[in-house]
Order: C-alpha cells, then structure tokens, then sequence
C-alpha cells in the first residue's frame, strides 16, 4: 500500500468528510448543470413556426452567457459525462494520459468555441412573454429565470412568492404571465435562486484557479528558497515576512483600487497574488528537511539538474502538507472573493453570493431572505471545505493513525 | 535574551524596507490617469492643461508618478524625441490611443522640455521645419494606412476614408500646425506646477511660490493669446523669454546627477516616507496621517477588545473540552465551534444587525458614538460606546473564539498525555491541580504563538465589520479609498497597519519566551 492509499482510506474512515466531499460534488454539478434547472429559455417551443429548441443554442449564446466562466460550465454539461467512463478504461492508456486527454479536449472546445461564438447570437428574445402572448406551449427549465436579466417590476419578492402587482408597478396588464420567486427575488428583480446556482460557479472557480495561481507562485519560490539555501533563501524569506505581515485584506484592496476595473478573474488574480506566503513556507520547510535526505544526494550524484531534483523528485514528496493547505486555501479564496462582493468591490455583473448578500444588508430590514439564502450558500461551502481540509490533515498525519 | 531582542528590532528595518517597497510597487501598477481628451483638431483642447481632475493631479504630484520609476534622464532629451512625440500627436490618422500617449508623456515631462519646444516652434513657425519630420511623416502614413486597410476603418472619424493614394502634401499648413501644438504646449507647461497643499501645509512659502507660478503662467499665456501677433511673432516672443532664463535648462554635472537619481518615483517615494509624510487625501484634503490618527483609537479598541475577548472566553472553553474529552457535551461543543470557525464575518454581522439591532432594538444600528455624545457624563459615555461596541465585538470574537479554544484544546490534550503530567497524577495530585498548574501552562504555548498569526487577519477583518456597523475607523476609511481610488490613504494604512501587526508579532515571541522557559534565544 502506498502512502497515498493509506492516507485515502484514513479519509474514507471520516464519514462527515466523505459528506463533504459529496457535498461539494453535487455542488459541482449544480453549477454545471445549471441551465438545465434554470434559464428563461424553454427547451422546445412551438411559436407558430414548428417546434424549435432555442435552450441548446442558447447556451453558446454570448447574449445569453456573457461571462467566459458561463461557456466554460456549459461546455462541462457535455464534456463532464466522459470523465467518470475516462477513469476506468481504456486500459492500454495510463489513467493520467486518459485524463490529460480530455482536460485538452474541454480546453480545446472551450477556447475553439469562445472565439467563434459571437457570431452565434440568436435573436434574443422574452421568450415568457413571447409564449404566453401567442398562447403557445412550450417546455421551460423549472425555474424560468435568468441570472442577469433584470426586471425592476419585481423587485424584493419574498420567498414562495409571485412578483407584485402593486398598482403603477407595470407588472399588471402587460401581458407577460407573472414569474415565480422560489427564493425570492433582488432588488433588481433577479431571481435569487437562479443567482445562488450560476453563483456556484463563480466561487467554484474563484477557489480553484486562485488557489491553483498562489500554489504556482508559492511552489517555485519555495522550492528555490529551499533548495538553494543562502542569501536566496534569506531574500525570499525576508519578503515573504513582509508580505504575511501585510493584513491579507488590506493588501487585496489595496491591489483592487489599483485596478482600472474588476472582472472576476482580476479577483482571482489578485487573490492569488496575495496568497502565496502560507504554501512558501510549508514547501520550504519540506525542502529544508528533505534535501539531505539520502534520494536527493544520490538523484544529484547521478548528475541531475537541479530543476529535475527540485520539481521532479522533492515536489512530489512534500506535498502533503500542501494539498491540506490548499484544500484551506479554497476555502479563504471564496471567503475572500465573497468579501470583496460584499464591500461592493467585486463584479458588480457576476452574480456573486456575497453581492447577494451586499444587497441583503443594502435593503436591510426588508432582504432577509437575500441575507440568509446568500450567507447560508457561503457558509455550507467553506464549512464544507474545511471538514475536508480537516480530514485531509489528519488522514496524511501519520502521527493519528490507528 | 538581549540580543535576541536586539536582532529581532534590527530584522524589523529591512522588513518595513519589503513592505514599502511592496507598496511602492503596486502604486507604480496604479492605471495612469488619462490626463486629457484628443479632440477632433487637439491644438486647442483646453482640457488638455492638467489641471482638468485635481484629485488625480494631486495623486500624481504626491507619488511624483510624472517621473520616470527609478532613474531620470530627462536633462538629456533629445529635439529629435520631442519633435517625433509632437508630430504623433498631430497626425490625425494615428491611432487615437498612440496620440493620447504622446500627449500625455510631453505634459508628464512638464519643464523639461521646453527648450525643445521653443526651438521646434522657432523652426516650424518659419516653414522649415527638420527635414527628418518629412520622411517619417510619409513612411509613418504608409504604416498606418497599411493599419486601417486591414482593420477596415480609419482610427478616427474625422480622416477620410478610404485614404488617398498618396500621402498627404506636407506644406506650410503642417509647420503652422506643429508651431501652434509647440506654443501651446509651452504656454501650458512653462510655468511649474502649482504645489497642492491642505491645512497645516499652506505656508507663507507655498502660497508664494504659487503667486510666482501663477505670474509666470499669466505671462505667457498672455504671449499665446495674442491674437494680433502671427505665429513667427509668438515664437520669437518666446525665444526672448527663454533666452532671458536659459540657465534653468543648463545642467551641471551635478544637476544631472541629481536629477537622475533624485528626481524620480523612487527617490520621492522614500524621501516621503522616511520623513514621515504620507502624503494628501485628495478625497478629505486632508494628511493622509491626520486621517488615519483620527480613527487609530477605534480600530485598536475593536481589535484589542475582541482578541481580549476572544482569550478570555476560548482558554476556558478549551480547557473545558479538553477535560471532558470525547464526551457528548465535547462532542457537540466541537462541532459548533468548527460551524463558527467557518462562519463568515459579513454573515454573522449581518445577522446580528438584521435581528439585534433591527428588529430586537437591543443595540445602537450604527457608529461608534450616539449624537448625544458629548453631552453625556463620563459612566454614561462609556455605558454608550459599549453598547455601540456590542455587535461589532461580538462578530469579530465569535470567529477568533472558535479559532483558538480548538487550539487550546488540541495542546491541552498532547499536553495531559505527557510525562510530566502522568507523575503530578501519580504524585497524587488532585486533578484540579493536575490541569490548572502543570498542564495548562504548558499548551499555553501554541495559543500565544497564534497570538502572532492572527493579528493580520483580525486587523484585516475589521474593514468588514465596520463596514457593516458604520463604525468609521481605519477599516473603513480603507474602504471608503478603495472606492474613492484615495490610493495614499490605502498605502499608509497598509504600511501603519504592518508595522502594527510586526510589533504585535514582536510582543507575542516575547510572550513566548516568557512562558515557555525552555526556550532560549541566541
């Protein structure tokens, strides 16, 4: 049994974790599979000119996802299936070369269809009102809502609610049928529900790519300092003290204020930026340990470069403590970023659950239910997170094992 | 132990050195303000004098971001430059982004160039301009032409499209174009900046050296303005007047080198800096120190308060659970306190406000104070700012409470299974005193040594909660630059609250020592 399996079934002995690990899966693909549960296109309609299935092309629809994350998730919908039959066979090819192959095959869809799709744009179109009017059937997604398609009529409905109809509202009478708010709606007459599910994605992606940024910097540099030792060990420490000492928060807004404007991968960035100290500091330390260890003296006395001994014999080996450190790590990115959306710092576009949160507290006493459904979507994910970090750390501490 | 403390002070200076350098580093990465507008001509834009947006005037003066990063050669500018950056700017088929650059590199090399300027008009008000002008002028129009026929439209909407064959004539009206652009470029550079101050800052000096710019500015405007005089007129008007004060544009050699070392972002930033200044709230106009010693006293009390707070309750807590460990009361205090740790701020606050404040009315909404203040007598002072304080402290201990009582226990419990601890039972020592003297001191360790860590996340955090409560104290002022792009204050907080956090962290290594005697430092 190799370390790594050991460490696994020690994980699979914490059955709150293995929840959590559940958990955060289903979160997964709430975000990918969102469109399915909620958008305002139907899937097949039939207005006068046969039936017609705007749902799919929607989807590549830069009118309908503007967002870059939005075609990422969607392409996901179709490329996410292969991965569980990729994990077992075909078995002639390694599991790892299974795995690359489709994360290029995503990533080739991804980016062949992002730079042709703006001409792809379907005629936008209310397709609720455009239904109801021609008395037409149509099949629509269970909740008929889209994130960003704001629609002040119906401003801060309660849960469980349609929208008012109070009178000079203009929600009487134009013969669009009224919508149904599971969660309630914002004060811009959004869907809370439907913001909550294409929420997920962003912080999903906030946590991963910020931390996959911070564990690039973090790595390098640790490893460098480490291996190398002396004045560059001295001058990376020096700075990496500097950094820690730094209020995390303050430093983020201060790299926010210095930025022309703030798309979510601008947060990402920044949050990566300002992350890195904490990963430095273990991987060092695992150098520092491991490289008089007798591998390392026989890997250089085999004349290896330092950058294999370094990257391809002592990374691999020290990054237990790291893989928990990063686990955390998610966890602090998407606090972060929600934060940030709270102070109204984010993208004011993207529907962040802080920013429903933000707009809670903005209408407060009326928003509760923003309150809750935005702080409650933040608290189960970074709780989630950390009882996996937590049992991450104590299945690969060897010191706990029974 | 003395020279321990001794080095740890001596790490400190190159430590605020990094952090500075940090925050210069990301005011370096500030966008560049568009200082002007290229309109349809550009000549005559008026918009074109700095002076159009104070505030990010007074931002750039503050950090001298009009200098080069760390070294200056602008003594040495050349007439070939300054010609090629004029005539850029003039060429209306250039992309407007190009010219917009131009622009704003000859404002942002103000003084520097005036000699080149007063030659490039004397030169062009005569018809002669360099003959180099004419050469790049048709090879650049051929460039930019190739430019628009591949994007498919021209740069700006007032140049023809399609382009004529040929490039245009270069004649008589360029060089008057290009004498007017120089003219008016000395009348809105010659004179020196006016120097920006607020409050204690406007002295006698300043307010003269002001009159004596203004005067000067008068002077030559009034030169400009003349309508009566041609451009030749004007041009050698000029001549007279440089001629009168060359000697401002004659270097030394020990000009240049201070201007090469000293007259840049870098040597400003420092020389700011290590005198202290922090620097002009454009936003408050007021010292960027002034602004923040106003608000210190709240921050330090929410932040000591709650980690005062937080100690008090979580050692107890943490002792207690360590004692009944594995019991079901443990059980479901541990997995309550590790829902708090996860619990976000804003949440939290947010809550406390909706249902304390809000709809229970228990607590104040807002500030740090009622309006009633200062009329009340001392008690009933206190009694006010507690009750303004009660939500606030409450969201920021609930996460540091479940943070350290979880560390308390942990150490306790290594602790109890130790030796030591194992002989003070076998000595027959009541448990009480088993835990309280032997085993309790020593799982203080990991507890203090936190102490260090979580400063930074707890002054950090304060930005959130009184943003939440409307307690205006540096987190918020924090915030309220953020949004106003009030980038001095930011820096000047992020460096206070550093060199904050290093001696918090200081404190918290002695605290250590002080504990845990095995420790010894060389």
């Amino acid at each position: 049994m190799t370390n790594f399996d050991i460490a696994l079934a020690q994980f699979r002995k914490n059955r709150g974790a293995v929840w959590c690990v559940r958990g955060v899966l289903l979160l997964l693909l709430l975000a990918t599979y969102a469109p399915l549960l909620a958008l305002d296109v139907p899937f097949w309609t039939d207005l006068g000119g046969g039936s017609s299935f705007p749902w799919f092309s929607s989807l590549f629809d830069p009118r309908v996802f503007g967002e870059r994350v939005d075609l990422f998730f969607n392409l996901l919908m179709g490329t996410l299936p292969l991965l569980p039959l990729l994990w077992r066979r075909p078995r002639r090819i390694a599991r790892w070369q299974r795995i690359a192959a489709w994360a290029a095959l995503h990533a080739a869809l991804f980016l062949g269809v992002d730079s042709v799709r703006q001409k792809w744009r379907t005629q936008p179109l209310d397709y609720a009102q455009q239904v109801h009017a021609a008395g037409a059937s149509a099949l629509f997604p269970p909740v008929a809502h889209h994130p960003g398609k704001r629609d002040s009529r119906y401003s801060l409905t309660g849960p469980l609610s349609r929208g008012h109809t109070r009178a000079g509202s203009g929600a009487e009478g134009s013969g669009s049928p009224r919508p149904y708010f599971i969660l309630g709606s914002d004060n811009l007459g959004n869907d809370v529900l439907t913001r909550l599910l294409y929420g997920t994605r962003i912080s999903l992606t906030i946590g991963v790519l910020s931390v996959a940024i911070y564990l690039l910097i973090g790595v390098v540099l640790g490893a460098v300092a480490g291996y190398f030792g002396g004045w560059i060990d001295d001058g990376i420490m020096l700075l990496t003290q500097a950094m820690m000492t730094i209020p995390f928060f303050f430093l983020l807004l201060f790299l926010i204020a210095v930025r022309p404007k703030t798309g979510i991968y601008d947060i990402m960035l920044v949050i990566g930026i300002v992350s890195w100290p904490t990963v430095l500091r273990l991987v060092r330390g695992e150098f520092l340990k491991q490289r008089e260890i007798d591998y390392v003296v026989a890997a250089r006395s085999l004349g290896l470069s330092n950058a294999r001994i370094m990257f391809r014999h002592i990374v691999p080996n020290s990054l237990a403590p790291v893989f928990v450190s990063a686990t955390f790590g998610v966890a602090v990115a998407i606090l972060a970023e929600s934060s940030l959306s709270f102070l109204g710092l984010g993208d004011p576009e993207a529907p962040s659950w802080g920013q429903i949160l933000k707009i809670g507290y903005e209408t407060r006493p009326i928003g509760t239910h923003l309150i809750w459904s935005g702080g409650l979507a933040i608290f189960g994910l970074v709780l989630m997170i950390n009882v996996i970090g937590e049992a991450l750390r104590d299945a690969l501490d060897p010191k706990l094992r029974k | 132990m003395g020279t321990y403390i001794v080095r740890r002070l001596l790490l400190m200076v190159p430590t605020i050195f990094l952090i500075s350098a940090i925050n210069f580093a990301i005011i370096n990465a500030a966008p560049a303000p568009r200082l002007s507008n290229v309109g349809a001509d550009g000549i005559f834009d008026k918009s074109a004098s700095a002076e159009a947006n104070e505030g990010e005037f007074i931002f750039r003066q503050t950090f001298a971001l009009d200098k080069p990063v760390f070294w200056n050669t602008r003594y040495a500018l050349e007439d070939g430059e300054i010609l090629w950056r004029v005539s850029t700017f003039l060429r209306p088929w250039e992309l407007p982004k190009d010219r917009r650059a131009h622009r704003d590199t000859l404002i942002d090399y103000g003084r520097t160039i005036i000699p080149h300027l007063v030659r490039i008009a004397a030169a062009a008000a005569e018809g002669a301009p360099p003959e180099a002008w004419a050469e790049d002028y048709a090879r650049r129009w051929e460039e930019a032409r190739g430019r628009w026929m591949a994007a498919g439209r021209p740069p700006d909407a007032s140049v023809t499209w399609p382009p004529p064959p040929e490039p245009p004539p270069f004649d008589a009206a360029w060089c008057a174009r290009l004498a007017r652009y120089a003219l008016d470029r000395l009348a809105s550079n010659a004179p020196r900046r006016p120097l920006f101050a607020y409050g204690e800052d406007v002295t006698d000096a300043v307010l003269e050296a002001n009159r004596a710019i203004r005067r000067e500015a008068i002077l030559l405007r009034s030169i400009w303005n003349d309508d009566a005089a041609t451009d030749l007129e004007k041009a050698q008007r000029w001549r007279e007047w440089y001629e009168g004060r060359k000697g401002e544009w004659e270097y030394s050699p020990r000009d240049k080198l201070e201007m090469f070392l000293g007259d840049t972002r870098f040597a400003n930033f420092w020389d700011k800096l290590l005198s202290g200044d922090l620097g002009t709230s454009f936003k408050h106009r007021k010292k960027v120190w002034t602004l923040i010693f106003e608000r210190l006293h709240i921050s330090l009390t929410l932040s000591f308060g709650s980690l005062m707070l937080a100690y008090l309750i979580s050692i107890p807590l943490g002792i207690l659970s360590a004692v009944t460990h594995r019991s079901m009361a443990d059980r479901i205090t541990s997995v309550a306190l590790f829902a708090l740790y996860s619990l976000p701020t804003m949440f939290l606050g947010v809550l406390l406000l909706q249902y304390f404040a809000l709809k229970l009315d228990w607590a104040p909404v807002s500030g740090f104070a009622s309006a009633d203040y200062a009329q009340r007598t001392v008690l009933s002072k206190l009694a006010d700012n507690l009750g303004h304080l009660a939500l606030p402290l409450a969201t920021m201990t609930v996460g540091a409470i479940a943070y350290l009582s979880r560390i308390m226990k942990s150490g306790l419990i290594e602790t109890v299974r130790s030796d030591f601890v194992r002989t003070a039972r076998a000595k027959g020592l009541s448990e009480f005193v088993v835990v309280m003297k032997h085993a309790v001191r020593n799982s203080l360790i990991p507890i203090i040594t936190i102490l260090g860590a979580s400063l930074p996340a707890l002054i950090g955090g304060s930005v959130i909660v009184e943003y939440i409560f409307g307690i205006e104290g540096m987190g918020k002022l924090a915030f309220d630059s953020v949004t106003g792009r009030d980038y001095g204050v930011i820096m000047g907080i992020n460096i206070l609250a550093a060199v904050l956090t290093m001696i918090g962290v200081f404190l918290a290594d002695l605290c250590y020592a002080i504990v845990d005697p095995r420790i010894s430092y060389r």
